[in-house]
C-alpha cells in the first residue's frame, strides 16, 4: 500500500531533489557556460564564511521562532474555542479559515496597503483612536520584522487551527465522559484527556510550520524585500538561483538548508515524543 | 449552573475575536474592492465605501477570461486533492497499522521532500514537463503540487489512522478481510475528520501556489488565479480595486467548498461516536 | 470510497488523452509565440490580430506574462535555462541584455533589420553589449520630475533647476502648505538603484568601468556625497523616513492625493495624475531632475527591448515580425492606446500622438539626458550591491563612506569579471 505513493515520489522528486545535490559540488553558472566545473567542496566552503548566510540564517530563526510561536497558541485557542461550537458553526469556522484562503501575494499586498505610513488602515484607525499623533513607519527599520511577523502569523494560524481541529475532532467523546465521571475538572480533562491525544497533531503543525516558516519568501518579498534586517535564508537562495542563475552555489545553500531543516525537524519529533507507533 | 453560563459567554467572545482579526482585513477588501480609486487611499480611511461602486467588479468581468481561470484552479486543486489522498491514505494506513520495515526511514522521506525548496525544484521539473510536453495542462500543475502536498497528507492521516481504535479492523481481518480490505471498508468510511482536514488543506494550498502556476502555464486560458490576478497589474500601476474585486470574487468558491469541509469535519464525529 | 477511486481513475485516464492528443500544426502554418508583459490596453493584441491576418503563413501568438520584472525574470531564465524552443520572441528589460546576450540565450539582430539612426540613443544603447545589438528597443521610460505647478505659481516661483534650488523652494512651499516636500522610491529594490544613480550622474559623478578603474579615490567620494545628499533629505524633513519604504505606487499615491510637492516618477504617472478623478489634476507639470550647479540633468533609462530567443526554431519568420511590432506603426498605436512612450524619434513629432499625449513633448526633452545602469552581464548582481548598500546606508546600518567604499570596490570588481 506504500508503493504508489513512494514510486510516485520516486519518479517525480528523485531528479530534482538529486540534482541539487549534484550540483551544489559544482560551480554551475546557467549564464556562463565558460565557467563550470567540479568544485569539491569549494561551494560549502563560501558557504562557511558568508556573512550574509549567517545573517540571513539567524533572521530566519528568529523569524520561524516567534511567529510559529504564536500562530501554535493562537491556532490552539481558535480550534479549542470552535471545538463544540453548535450554532453559527458554519460562519464563524468558515471566516477563521479566510487568511489561509487568501492567495499569499494578495495578502502580503493588503498587508503592505494597511501598514502604509500616510495612507494605510492601521495608523488611520490609531490616530483615530489618539493612540498615536504622528503616523508609524511599520515596514522602516526596528519595526518591519515584526510587522511581517503580524502578517504571518494573521495569515498562516488558520493552517494550525485547522490541524489541530481535525484532531480534536479524532477524539472520542467517551474518553471525556469517562473521566468526568471519575470526577475530573475542565482542566484536569484539557490536561490529561485533551493534550495527550492532541499531540502527535501539536507535533505535526509544529513541524510542518517551522518548515514552511524557515522557508517564508512572499510575503517579505513585498513587504520590505529583505531590506532592514528581515533578509531571510530562501530569499537569499532566491536571488542566487534565479536572479544569479549560479545554481552551484545556490544548490549548495539549498542542500545545506535542507540539512538544518532535516535535523530541525528530527530534533523536534524527538522532542514532542512522537515515536514509530503514536498512540494507540 | 452559573458557571456554564459564564463559560459559554466567554467562548462566544473568544469566537466573535477570532473571527473579528480574521474578518477585519477582509473586510478591508471588499470595502476597496467596492471604492472608486482615490477613496481607496483617503486618509482617515473610510470605513464604508462611500459611494459604492461596481467599476472594479465589471473591471473583472470585462472579458469571461477570470471565471474560466477560476474553473482552472478548482479542476486542479481538486485533482490535486484527490491524487494526493488517493497516494496518501494507503500509505499512511501501512504506516500506521502495518508491519512495514524502516518505518522511521520512509516517515523521514517524505519530510525530507516536504522541506526542499520549491524554488530550487522548479527549473528540473520544468524541463521534465517540458519533456512530457505537459506545459499548459492541468497534470504539469496537479503532478508536482501532489509531490509537495503528499508529505503534509501522510503525515496527518499516519497519525489518524493511528488514533483509531485497533478493534474496528480486527472483526473485519477476522471475517477474512485482507487488509487492503478492512482499510477501504472499515478504515476509511470513519476517517472523515482526517481526510477532509488533509483536503482542506491541501486544496488551498494549490489554489493559491503562484511560481509553478506562473511557469508551467503559457495560454491566458490556461493560467489559474494566483496568475491571473498578476496579470490586473501594470508595468509600474497596481490597480488595487480591481485586484480586490477579483480577489473577492475568487475566494467565494474556497470558501463555500471549506464551509461544505467543515460540515464533513464534524459530521465524521458523529460517525466516530458510534463506532 | 469507490467513488473516489473511480474518480481517480478517471481523472488518470482523462489526463492519458490529454497527453495523447497532443497538437501538432499540420497544416504548414508556422507558430510563433512571443511573450511579453501584459498589455491592458489591448494594443498589442490588437496588432498581433493585424499581423497575423496579413501574414498567412505564419500565426503569431501572445504569451501574456504578468508586467512585473522580477517575475518575467524569473519565468524567462527558467524558460532559457531549459532551452525551451516554443517561444520565439521575449521581451526584455533593458537592464537584461548584457546577461542574456553573455548567457547565448538571444541572437544578435542581424546587419540592417533596423536602422539605428532613427531611434532614440538612451534604448538604442541598451540593445547593445560589446558593440553588437541583441535586440530592439520597443519602449521607454525614465525618471521625471513632478511638480505641483498651482503651488508654484502660487509662490511665485519657477521649477527649480539645481538641487540646492530645489531644496530652498521645498523649504519655502511645501512646509508652509503642510504637505511633504520631496517623494521618491527609497524602498529596497530595483528602484532605488535608479534614483541612487540619478542623484550620482546629476553631481557629476559616475560608476563606469573607467571612472572605477582609473579614479576610485574620485568615485567613492561622489558616491559617499550622493548618499550623504539623500540622506540629509530625510534628515532635514523634505523627504519622510517612510521614503525608504516606498517603490512606485507608494509614492504617486502621495503625490496624486496632493500630498506631496514634489515627486521623482516614470512617465506612468502623468495619466493618473490627469486623469479628471485625481486630486491634483490640472495642476500638475513635468521637468527634468535637478542637477548640481556645474552639472546637468540626468535620467535613468527604463523600457522594454525585443529579442529573438537562440532556440527558437523559425528565427526568420521572428525577425519578420520583431520588425512590425518595433516598427513605426506599433509604436504609435502603443503609444495612442497604451501610453507606451515609443522609443523611435519621429513618433514624438507626430501630431496623432501629440494630440492624446500633449505631454510627450515635455518628455522628449527629458530623454536627451539618459543613462543607462551598467552594462553587464552580472547586472542581478551589481544591483544588489548598490541596492543593498544604499538602503542600509539611508537606514543608518552602515556609515556613508564604508558604503560607498563596499560599491566601489565591489561594482569595480564586477565590471571587469
Amino acid at each position: 500500500m506504500l508503493a504508489p505513493s513512494l514510486v510516485f515520489v520516486a519518479l517525480l522528486g528523485a531528479f530534482p531533489v538529486l540534482s541539487q545535490f549534484v550540483l551544489s559540488f559544482t560551480h554551475y553558472n546557467m549564464k556562463f557556460a565558460d565557467e563550470r566545473g567540479f568544485a569539491g567542496l569549494d561551494n560549502f566552503a563560501r558557504l562557511a564564511t558568508d556573512a550574509t548566510f549567517l545573517q540571513d540564517f539567524w533572521q530566519t530563526v528568529y523569524f520561524t521562532v516567534i511567529s510559529v510561536g504564536f500562530e501554535l497558541a493562537f491556532g490552539l485557542a481558535a480550534a479549542l474555542a470552535l471545538n463544540r461550537i453548535g450554532r453559527g458553526r458554519a460562519t464563524v469556522s468558515t471566516s477563521v479559515v479566510l487568511p489561509w484562503a487568501l492567495p499569499t501575494v494578495v495578502a502580503a499586498t493588503m498587508w503592505s496597503l494597511i501598514l502604509n505610513d500616510r495612507m494605510g488602515l492601521l495608523n488611520s484607525v490609531l490616530v483615530r483612536l489618539g493612540a498615536i499623533d504622528t503616523p508609524v513607519v511599520w515596514l522602516g527599520p526596528g519595526l518591519a520584522m515584526g510587522s511581517i511577523i503580524l502578517a504571518d502569523v494573521w495569515k498562516t494560524t488558520p493552517f494550525v487551527a485547522i490541524i489541530l481541529l481535525g484532531g480534536l475532532k479524532s477524539i472520542p467523546d467517551q474518553y471525556y465522559e469517562a473521566a468526568a465521571l471519575d470526577g475530573a475538572g475542565r482542566w484536569h480533562l484539557f490536561r490529561f484527556v485533551t493534550m495527550p491525544l492532541l499531540r502527535p497533531f501539536i507535533a505535526i503543525a509544529l513541524l510542518f510550520r517551522t518548515m514552511d516558516a524557515f522557508r517564508i519568501f512572499d510575503i517579505i518579498w513585498v513587504l520590505t524585500g529583505g531590506a532592514t534586517k528581515t533578509e531571510t535564508l530562501s530569499i537569499y537562495i532566491y536571488r542566487v538561483l534565479f536572479r544569479y542563475s549560479d545554481l552551484g552555489y545556490g544548490s549548495a545553500m539549498t542542500v545545506a538548508l535542507f540539512l538544518i531543516v532535516f535535523l530541525m525537524s528530527l530534533g523536534l519529533l524527538k522532542i514532542m515524543k512522537v515515536t514509530r507507533e503514536p498512540l494507540q | 449552573m452559573r458557571r456554564k453560563r459564564l463559560d459559554s459567554i466567554g467562548l462566544w467572545i473568544a469566537r466573535g475575536a477570532i473571527a473579528a482579526a480574521c474578518l477585519i482585513p477582509f473586510y478591508w477588501l471588499l470595502n476597496v474592492s467596492l471604492s472608486t480609486p482615490s477613496a481607496i487611499y483617503k486618509m482617515p480611511a473610510d470605513y464604508w465605501p462611500r459611494p459604492a461602486v461596481i467599476d472594479n467588479f465589471r473591471a473583472v468581468f470585462e472579458t469571461g477570461q477570470f471565471l474560466r481561470n477560476i474553473l482552472n484552479s478548482f479542476v486542479v486543486a481538486s485533482l490535486t486533492t484527490l491524487l494526493t489522498l488517493a497516494l496518501a491514505s494507503p500509505a499512511a494506513y501501512a504506516l500506521a497499522r502495518l508491519r512495514v520495515r524502516r518505518k522511521d526511514l520512509i516517515m523521514a522521506v517524505f519530510l525530507g521532500v516536504a522541506i526542499f525548496p520549491a524554488i530550487g525544484m522548479i527549473g528540473p521539473l520544468y524541463v521534465a514537463m517540458a519533456r512530457l510536453s505537459l506545459i499548459g495542462r492541468y497534470p504539469a500543475l496537479v503532478l508536482p503540487y501532489t509531490l509537495m502536498s503528499l508529505p503534509l497528507a501522510v503525515w496527518i492521516l499516519t497519525h489518524y489512522f493511528s488514533t483509531l481504535p485497533r478493534s474496528l479492523e480486527d472483526a473485519a481481518l477476522i471475517d477474512g478481510c485482507t487488509p487492503a480490505q478492512a482499510f477501504l471498508r472499515v478504515i476509511l468510511p470513519v476517517s472523515a475528520p482526517g481526510l477532509f482536514t488533509s483536503a482542506a488543506l491541501i486544496f488551498i494550498f494549490a489554489w493559491n501556489e503562484f511560481l509553478f502556476a506562473l511557469i508551467m502555464t503559457s495560454t491566458p486560458e490556461s493560467r489559474t488565479v494566483p496568475v491571473a490576478l498578476a496579470l490586473f497589474a501594470g508595468l509600474h500601476e497596481l490597480p488595487w480595486g480591481t485586484i480586490a474585486a477579483a480577489t473577492v470574487v475568487s475566494i467565494a468558491p474556497v470558501l463555500l467548498l471549506v464551509a461544505l469541509f467543515q460540515r464533513k469535519i464534524v459530521e465524521g464525529l458523529t460517525a466516530g461516536a458510534t463506532r | 470510497m469507490k467513488k473516489l477511486i473511480a474518480t481517480v481513475t478517471a481523472v488518470a485516464v482523462l489526463s492519458i488523452c490529454v497527453l495523447a492528443g497532443c497538437s501538432t500544426g499540420g497544416d504548414g502554418v508556422i507558430r510563433i509565440v512571443f511573450a511579453a508583459g501584459q498589455d491592458p490596453s489591448g494594443a498589442t493584441a490588437a496588432l498581433i490580430e493585424e499581423y497575423n491576418a496579413s501574414h498567412p503563413g505564419v500565426e503569431i501568438t501572445f504569451q501574456v506574462m504578468p508586467a512585473n520584472t522580477d517575475t518575467q525574470h524569473d519565468a524567462y531564465v527558467t524558460y532559457l535555462s531549459a532551452r525551451e524552443p516554443s517561444i520565439d520572441l521575449y521581451s526584455l528589460d533593458v537592464i537584461w541584455t548584457a546577461e542574456f546576450s553573455r548567457a547565448g540565450w538571444i541572437r544578435p539582430i542581424p546587419d540592417g533589420l533596423f536602422d539605428e539612426s532613427e531611434f532614440l540613443s538612451g534604448p538604442l544603447e541598451s540593445v547593445k553589449y560589446e558593440g553588437t545589438a541583441y535586440a530592439v528597443p520597443w519602449f521607454t521610460d525614465a525618471g521625471v520630475l513632478y511638480y505641483r505647478s498651482d503651488l508654484l505659481k502660487d509662490a511665485g516661483l519657477d521649477v527649480p533647476e539645481t538641487w540646492s534650488e530645489f531644496t530652498q523652494v521645498c523649504r519655502s512651499v511645501a512646509e508652509p502648505a503642510g504637505i511633504t516636500g520631496f517623494i521618491w522610491q527609497g524602498a529596497k529594490y530595483e528602484g532605488l538603484v535608479c534614483n541612487f544613480l540619478e542623484s550620482l550622474w546629476s553631481r557629476g559623478g559616475d560608476i563606469s568601468a573607467e571612472t572605477l578603474r582609473d579614479s576610485p579615490e574620485r568615485a567613492v567620494r561622489d558616491v559617499e556625497s550622493t548618499i550623504d545628499f539623500m540622506l540629509q533629505l530625510i534628515e532635514t524633513g523634505i523627504s519622510p523616513a517612510s521614503v525608504l519604504t516606498y517603490k512606485e505606487e507608494e509614492s504617486r499615491r502621495l503625490f496624486t492625493e496632493g500630498q506631496a510637492l514634489f515627486l521623482r516618477n516614470w512617465p506612468y504617472v502623468w495619466s493618473i495624475a490627469e486623469d479628471e478623478k485625481s486630486s491634483v489634476a490640472g495642476a500638475v507639470g513635468i521637468a527634468p531632475l535637478p542637477h548640481a550647479e556645474d552639472t546637468r540633468s540626468y535620467s535613468t533609462i527604463g523600457g522594454w527591448n525585443i529579442a529573438v530567443s537562440t532556440y527558437s526554431r523559425h528565427p526568420k519568420e521572428a525577425f519578420e515580425f520583431l520588425v512590425f511590432i518595433t516598427g513605426e506603426h506599433s509604436l504609435r498605436l502603443r503609444a495612442i492606446e497604451g501610453g507606451y512612450l515609443p522609443t523611435r524619434k519621429s513618433t514624438y513629432e507626430d501630431p496623432d500622438i501629440l494630440a492624446v499625449n500633449p505631454h510627450y513633448g515635455g518628455f522628449f526633452d527629458v530623454f536627451q539626458n539618459t543613462r543607462n545602469r551598467p552594462r553587464t552581464p552580472h547586472y542581478p548582481i551589481a544591483s544588489d550591491v548598490i541596492q543593498e548598500n544604499v538602503h542600509r546606508a539611508l537606514t543608518g546600518e552602515f556609515d556613508s563612506h564604508a558604503a560607498a567604499e563596499n560599491i566601489v570596490t565591489e561594482m569595480a570588481a564586477l565590471l571587469s569579471r
